[in-house]
């Protein structure tokens, strides 16, 4: 079961602030007033959050930074709200989406067994003739469609939508490590800058790495860990009169001549910038594998957040499923919280060891190599995971867990980066998808060319900055092979039907080339025919292994 | 189109603020025949490159001038107004 821990071995833990409390489907929750919606849910063991969009499966928070439709609850009557950013206010009345009558037992559920049984798209064709019956069906398929119920009763209704205007130099989006260099960089040369994070804090996924500071430019911020790095660059910056901060801000879209587009609550904000500097970061990578999208199951980032952020501790027996060392830096930290970590379980065959990984293996933690994950188990929670070998086959061995961390290797963010009508393309040398080539007036920093260590963020984002204010070209960037991630098989050919692709629009593997064999083997048909969410089909491995798509496959290494 | 262009009399302002008018024609002689005028009126040339065009600040100074743009990508505008026309014209193959 998830606790609050009060104490780490490895790191200090936040100030939680007072305490409050919200309602979660009627039930009262205790929280601290600097939780968000989930993190105070996670703490409170109420694991199942959501049902999932056409199968309403049970869903539970995955990704914690508001990254997936995990987390989308009704609050304060208003649906469809990211619950992972969202900080909770006392007596705040938060329910579950997509189920009925509750979200524990959810009648829809049975969708599970059928709808498996039926073709793919089958409402697009089965009722199209005869005419009299699609005006009947078109009914009966609204109502189910979509997520959460609109109610006019709430406030939300007559709140006023504003429009804000920005001129700065530089609009920096992104707030992690490159992104504060980046607007470090601008600022040491007299610019304006606008620094945009869609988070409730600046910092970004620094905040929770406990790994010290080497060789940083900035000699202030050597020899500290980097949660407490980040700290100090904030404090450094946040004293200069001519940076402007915008926290809980999304930026959705980038326009001509740098015209950036942000939403913060109700308010849009148009910025119109000399140049605009792009340090969105990365996300953790999906693993596709039988039950994937089982509650209990988390990203490694989302687990060192609500550990080092929140002091929750989301699960008790814990297997962690690695690719680089980042796994063992979230094994430590669960270990450090007083968690019991069963086993990590690495899908590399051989390798170097790092840092964490020696740390691990000092505390007796079981370590078993070239395996990854093929199965859970468990409904509402998951209570055991089979492993196996990362090319599929029959598993080998099953650990009691419930909590399964996914810490696969990262995913560059590069949607904002194709907006400028350049394609993704893949970097071999780098092994993750990557845009090289941006209009004028734009540049690029941070993870988003390959995932780095601070003092190489900080020196990149640095130049960035700088290139940026000055608006010359874009500094070149580099990884060593140390720092390069493999992009090891994340499609795993392991026994069962339920190997989900697409969390969000529910699609699987199995109906994903069912729609292909029938001809739809175009992105965007394939889209249509399965309300399909495009997100990750961009992973290379999964598309790799599909031979019978080669439209899919156009340009990939073997 | 979200481009800035630059009005003579208020500088760089968001294109929102200003109305495309036409791409810049010779006006025939107030006598020539009917095709001639019909032509002039309802027919445009289209250009996929570099073109002069009317623009009227609408939501600005009220102001009508020429813009030369690229109309493939909106890049490298410059404007006048109408009696700089034709010392700017000697200066790009582009209007008419």
């Amino acid at each position: 079961m998830a606790k609050r821990i009060t104490t780490h071995q490895n790191c200090e833990l936040p100030d939680l602030g007072e305490e409050l409390s919200f309602t979660f489907n009627g039930k009262r929750i205790k929280a601290f007033a600097s939780d968000s919606i989930t993190s105070a849910l996670i703490a409170s063991g109420s694991t199942l959050l959501s049902r999932s969009f056409k199968y309403h499966r049970p869903r539970g928070a995955y990704d914690v930074f508001g990254q997936g439709h995990e987390s989308l609850l009704t609050v304060n009557k208003e649906p469809n709200i990211l619950a992972d950013r969202i900080q909770v206010q006392n007596g705040m009345v938060v329910e579950s989406q997509n189920a009925w009558p509750s979200v524990e037992f959810d009648i829809a559920a049975a969708n599970d067994v059928l709808v498996p049984m039926l073709p793919n798209g089958f409402y697009y064709k089965m009722f199209h003739k005869p005419k009299w019956l699609w005006p009947i069906a078109e009914h009966q398929i609204r109502k189910v469609a979509g997520l959460g119920k609109i109610d006019v009763s709430g406030k939300h209704v007559n709140r006023r939508y504003e429009k804000h205007y920005r001129f700065p130099d530089v609009c920096v989006v992104g707030g992690g490590p490159s992104g504060l260099a980046a607007a470090k960089g601008a600022l040491d040369e007299g610019k304006q800058v606008l620094l945009i994070d869609d988070n409730p804090e600046l910092g970004g996924h620094a905040l929770h790495s406990i790994l010290p500071v080497e060789n940083c430019a900035n000699s202030a911020l050597n020899g500290i860990p980097e949660n407490k790095a980040v700290q100090k660059l904030i404090e450094e910056l946040a004293a200069n009169p001519n940076l402007e901060v915008m926290i809980n801000t999304s930026v959705f879209g980038l326009y001509e001549d740098n015209l950036v587009a942000a939403q913060c609550g109700a308010d849009l904000f148009k910025i119109r910038a000399e140049s605009v500097v792009l340090a969105p970061g990365a996300t953790d990578r999906h693993l596709v594998f039988e039950n994937n999208d089982r509650p209990g199951i988390i990203t490694a980032r989302g687990v060192e957040k609500l550990i080092m952020c929140h002091a929750v501790l989301p699960g008790e027996d814990t297997v962690v499923v690695t690719t680089h060392d980042g796994g063992f830096h979230t094994a430590l930290l669960l270990k450090g919280a007083g968690a019991n970590v069963v086993a990590v379980v690495d899908g590399r065959e051989s390798g170097s060891s790092g840092e964490f990984e020696e740390q691990v293996r000092n505390l007796a933690i079981p370590i078993y190599k070239g395996l990854t994950a093929h199965a859970a188990h468990g409904k509402k929670r998951i209570n055991r995971v089979d492993v196996g070998p990362i090319t599929g086959g029959d598993s080998h061995q099953s650990f009691n867990c419930d909590l399964l961390v996914m810490a696969v290797g990262f995913k560059p963010q590069v949607n904002l980066l194709s907006m400028g009508r350049k394609r993704p393309e893949w970097d071999s040398q780098r092994q993750v998808l990557r845009v090289n080539d941006l209009p004028a007036g734009m540049y690029s920093t941070g993870d988003v060319h390959g995932a780095a260590g601070f003092s190489r963020l900080y020196a990149e984002g640095t130049a960035s900055g700088k290139a940026a204010a000055l608006n010359t070209a874009p500094p070149e960037t580099e990884r060593t092979a140390d720092e390069i991630i493999m992009a090891l098989p994340a499609d795993i050919e392991s026994a069962g039907s339920h190997h989900f692709i697409c969390k969000c629009m529910d699609v699987t593997r199995a109906e994903a080339k069912a729609s292909i064999a029938e001809g739809y083997d175009q992105v965007d048909h394939l889209n249509v025919i399965q309300a399909w969410a495009w997100d990750l089909v961009r992973e290379k491995p999964v598309m790799k292994q599909w031979q019978g798509s080669p439209q899919l496959t156009p340009d990939l290494p073997q | 189109m979200s481009f800035q262009l630059n009005c003579p009399n208020c500088g760089k302002r968001a294109v929102s603020e200003f109305t495309f008018k036409s791409e810049l024609k010779n006006r025939p002689a107030a006598d020539a025949d009917f095709s001639e005028w019909t032509d002039y009126v309802y027919f445009r040339e289209n250009n996929m490159g570099r073109q002069i065009e009317w623009w009227h600040h609408r939501s600005g100074c009220q102001s009508w001038f020429l813009a030369e743009r690229d109309t493939l990508n909106n890049t490298d505008h410059r404007s006048f107004w109408y009696g700089d026309l034709e010392q700017n014209s000697k200066d790009s193959d582009g209007g008419s």
